[in-house]
C-alpha cells in the first residue's frame, strides 16, 4: 500500500535527509524548556523546509503556559513569516491529535508539529499512517515525564548546546546550536549530531566540532573522550 | 387590569398572585417566535401592549402549503395545546385585523380574503390596539364597536379628539382595514436560502439528526448552486413538540456550496450541542449568510493553486467548528515595542494577515515567550550589567555568555493598571554553562527609576526604595 521509506545511502544523515526521506511520524523528547524550544525549532523547521504551504502547530494551552507562548519576533528568525504558521491552542490533548490528523488528510498543509504528553499507541498509529499517505512530515513534542510507546518511526533527544562565540563580540552567544540524538528508528543506526542553526539559508547545519576537526565521515560524531 | 392588588384581595379574598415578570415573558415570547418560523420565516413579537403580547407572523402566500388556512390554524393549535402552551389563534388580510380576531374574536377567527370590515364591524374598540384613555373617551360618547366608529365620517373622526389621539386612532383604523400598510419587523432576518424536512415522528437523537441533515445539505446545496451563492454562515434549527425552537450556528472561511463540506461543518460543530428536548418534529437548515461563488483564483504569490486554497478553507472550517474560531489563529504585529504587546492573535477564518512592514534590524529573539515575565533572582557583577548567575524555578544557572543591554522604554501613554509605575526594562540575552539561552531583563535603572513616592493615608508623601527586578522573559533554543 505504501512505498517504503526511501533507503538512504549509507552516508544519508537523517538529520538533513530531503523532505521525501521523512516519511511517516517523528518524535523529538527536548529537556527542560530550552530543550522543548529547540526540539520545537527543530520540528517546525523540519516540517516547513521545501514547501511553501502553512505550517500547523498545535499545543495545549496548559503546555504554553509552562514553557512559554509561540513569540512572533523569534519565530520570523526560524524563516516562518506570519502567515506560514497556523497555530492551534486547545484545551485537551485528544483534540490535538485529532486536529493533527485532519490538518495532514486535508493536504492543505506542508507538515504538522504539535505539543502532546500522553499519546496512545493507536493515536500515534493513525497519525504515521496519516503522514505517510500524504507524504507530510509530523512530529511531535514530547516532555521527559513520560516516556510511553508510540508508533513514531524516529526518536529524537533535543538538548541545547554550548554555541560557538559569536563572530563580533566574544562575549554574546553564538548562533543557535542544539545537540540532536537519534535514540530509535527503523533501519537506521542510532547517532548524535551536533547542529547549527544558519540564518542565511533558514535551516540547521551540521556544526563543526569543538576542536574544529572538521565533519566526521558518514556525518556522525564521534564522542569525544 | 389597573386594578391595586389590595383592591383585588379585598373583592376576591382567595386570589392568587403571582409577581410580574416582563423580562421572562419576553425571553419566553422570543423563544415562541423561533418556534413559530416552522410556520413562516417572518415572525414578528408584538410586546408594545404589556399583558396582551403576542406573535404577529406573515403567512402571505403561504397557508396553501399547510393545506390552507383552516388547517393551518388547526395544525397550530393542536401543536400548542400539546406542548401546553395556551393560545388565541387568528389568520386576517392585515396584521391588525388578525391582533383584534385573535383577542376579541368570538367564533369565527378566520376572516376570509376581502372580508374584513365585516369581520371587525362587531368587535369592541379596545381591539384597535389604543391607549386606555381613548377607549374611555371612545365609550363616553357611545362608540362601542368598531362597527360605530367605521360608521362616521373619517374626516371628522381625527378631529373630535385631541392632538395625538385623534391620528392613532384613524391610523390604526386603516391598518386593520389594510389602507395603511404596516410593516412587521421579524425576530430574525428572514434567510433567503432554506430548506425543510417535517417528521411523522419526532427525532429525539443526533444520530436522527445527522440522518436528517445528510438529507437537507444536498438540497441547499442545489439551492445556493442555483443562485451562484455559498454559505459563510450555516443555521440548523430544530422545532421541538414542546413549543421552542433550537439552533445550531456556524461559520464557514470562504464561501461554500458542497453539499459534503455543509453537512461535515455542522456535524463537526457537534449536532449534540442541539437540545432536542422530547424531540423535534421539524428541521430547517439555513444559510444565514451568503456570498458569491466566484471561481476560486490562484493565489500566485503564495505558490497555492485553487484546490490548495479550498483545501485550507476546508481545513480551517472544520477546526474552528470543533475548537471554536478563537482556537486556530495566525499572529500578527502590532504596534508596540513592548514584546508581550507586540503580537496578537488573528482567527485564521480571516485569512492570512497582510505582510507586515519589516522591523528595522531587530536583536535576535526568543521563540516562547513567558507572558507574563517571571521573576528571577539574579547576581550582577556591575549593577547595570548582565547578571553573573540567576535563579530561575528553584534552578540556579551560571552565566558563561551575555548580550546586552537593549533598552526598551515604559510606554509612559498607557494609563497605569499597576499601582507602581511601569520602568524602563533592560534585556540581556544570556547563555549558561550547558548552553540554555534565555532572554532576562531588569527592570527601572539604578539612580533614576529605584525610589517612588508613596502617601499615606495622611497624604504626607514619603519616598522609599523601588530597586529594580529581575524578570524571565523568553527562552531560545
Amino acid at each position: 500500500m505504501f512505498s517504503p521509506a526511501p533507503s538512504n545511502g549509507p552516508d544519508a544523515n537523517p538529520v538533513t535527509t530531503p523532505r521525501a526521506g521523512r516519511l511517516g511520524l517523528e518524535e523529538a523528547w527536548g529537556e527542560g524548556v530550552t530543550g522543548r524550544a529547540g526540539a520545537m525549532a527543530f520540528a517546525l523547521t523540519r516540517a516547513a523546509q521545501d514547501d511553501p504551504r502553512p505550517v500547523v502547530m498545535a499545543a495545549p494551552a496548559a503546555w504554553l503556559r509552562e514553557n512559554g507562548r509561540w513569540f512572533r519576533d523569534g519565530l520570523k528568525g526560524l524563516g516562518l513569516a506570519d502567515g506560514r504558521l497556523l497555530l492551534i491552542e486547545t484545551r485537551k490533548d485528544g483534540e490535538i491529535l485529532w486536529a493533527l490528523e485532519e490538518a495532514l488528510k486535508s493536504r492543505a498543509v506542508a507538515g504538522a508539529v504539535a505539543a502532546v504528553d500522553a499519546v496512545s499507541l493507536l493515536a500515534s498509529r493513525r497519525l504515521d499512517l496519516a503522514a505517510r499517505e500524504t507524504a507530510a512530515p509530523c512530529l511531535l513534542l514530547r516532555t521527559a515525564a513520560a516516556r510511553d510507546i508510540s508508533a513514531a518511526r524516529r526518536r529524537w533527544a533535543v538538548r541545547s548546546a554550548p554555541s560557538a562565540a559569536h563572530p563580533f563580540d566574544d562575549q554574546a552567544p553564538g548562533a543557535m546550536r542544539l545537540s540532536l540524538a537519534l535514540t530509535r528508528s527503523r533501519g537506521e543506526p542510532p547517532g548524535e549530531w551536533l547542529v547549527e542553526w544558519d540564518d542565511e539559508t533558514h535551516r540547521f547545519r551540521l556544526a563543526a566540532g569543538l576542536a574544529d576537526h572538521g565533519l566526521v565521515p558518514r556525518g556522525r560524531t564521534v564522542a569525544a573522550a | 387590569m389597573g386594578q391595586a392588588h389590595a383592591d383585588a384581595r379585598a373583592a376576591s379574598p382567595g386570589l392568587v398572585t403571582a409577581p410580574a415578570e416582563p423580562e421572562r415573558d419576553a425571553e419566553a415570547l422570543k423563544a415562541l417566535a423561533l418556534w413559530a418560523e416552522r410556520y413562516s420565516p417572518c415572525v414578528a413579537m408584538d410586546a408594545a401592549s404589556p399583558g396582551r403580547e403576542g406573535l404577529l407572523i406573515d403567512m402571505t402566500g403561504g397557508a396553501h402549503l399547510f393545506g390552507g388556512e383552516v388547517a393551518l390554524l388547526t395544525d397550530m393549535t393542536r401543536r400548542l395545546a400539546e406542548a401546553s402552551i395556551p393560545a388565541r389563534l387568528a389568520t386576517a388580510d392585515t396584521a391588525g385585523a388578525a391582533w383584534a380576531l385573535a383577542r376579541f374574536g368570538r367564533q369565527r377567527r378566520i376572516a376570509p380574503p376581502g372580508k374584513t370590515r365585516e369581520a371587525l364591524a362587531p368587535l369592541p374598540v379596545p381591539a384597535l390596539r389604543l391607549a386606555p384613555e381613548d377607549v374611555r373617551l371612545l365609550t363616553r360618547f357611545g362608540l362601542r364597536t368598531i362597527g360605530d366608529l367605521l360608521a362616521l365620517p373619517r374626516a371628522g373622526l381625527a378631529r373630535r379628539f385631541r392632538g395625538e389621539a385623534g391620528l392613532t386612532l384613524v391610523r390604526r383604523l386603516d391598518q386593520a382595514l389594510g389602507v395603511e400598510p404596516e410593516i412587521l419587523e421579524a425576530v430574525r432576518p428572514p434567510p433567503a436560502w432554506r430548506v425543510w424536512r417535517n417528521f411523522l415522528e419526532p427525532v429525539i437523537d443526533a444520530a436522527g439528526v445527522e440522518t436528517v441533515l445528510n438529507d437537507l445539505a444536498p438540497s441547499l446545496a442545489e439551492m445556493l448552486e442555483r443562485d451562484g451563492q455559498g454559505a459563510r454562515r450555516l443555521a440548523l434549527t430544530g422545532f421541538r413538540v414542546d413549543g421552542r425552537a433550537t439552533t445550531l450556528t456556524v461559520s464557514l472561511s470562504l464561501p461554500s456550496a458542497r453539499a459534503g463540506h455543509l453537512a461535515k461543518v455542522l456535524k463537526e460543530r457537534g449536532l449534540e450541542h442541539l437540545d432536542l428536548g422530547f424531540g423535534v418534529d421539524a428541521m430547517m437548515l439555513s444559510a444565514e449568510v451568503a456570498e458569491p461563488l466566484n471561481a476560486v483564483q490562484s493565489d500566485l504569490d503564495r505558490g497555492l493553486d485553487g484546490d490548495q486554497a479550498l483545501a485550507l478553507a476546508g481545513l480551517l472550517d472544520r477546526l474552528g467548528a470543533r475548537l471554536g474560531e478563537a482556537a486556530v489563529y495566525h499572529l500578527e504585529g502590532r504596534q508596540s515595542w513592548l514584546p508581550e504587546r507586540s503580537q496578537g492573535r488573528r482567527p485564521a477564518g480571516e485569512g492570512a494577515p497582510p505582510p507586515a512592514p519589516e522591523a528595522p534590524g531587530l536583536p535576535e529573539r526568543p521563540l516562547l515567550l513567558l507572558d507574563p515575565p517571571e521573576p528571577v533572582t539574579a547576581l550582577a557583577g556591575l549593577p547595570d550589567g548582565p547578571p553573573a548567575r540567576f535563579t530561575w524555578r528553584r534552578v540556579t544557572h551560571r552565566v558563561v555568555r551575555a548580550e546586552g543591554p537593549e533598552r526598551l522604554s515604559a510606554e509612559w501613554w498607557r494609563p497605569a493598571r499597576r499601582a507602581k509605575p511601569a520602568r524602563t526594562r533592560d534585556y540581556y540575552r544570556v547563555e549558561d554553562g550547558e548552553g540554555r539561552r534565555y532572554w532576562l531583563f531588569r527592570e527601572g535603572l539604578y539612580g533614576r527609576e529605584d525610589q517612588i513616592e508613596q502617601r499615606d493615608e495622611g497624604g504626607v508623601a514619603e519616598v522609599v526604595s523601588f530597586p529594580p527586578e529581575w524578570w524571565m522573559h523568553g527562552v531560545f533554543a
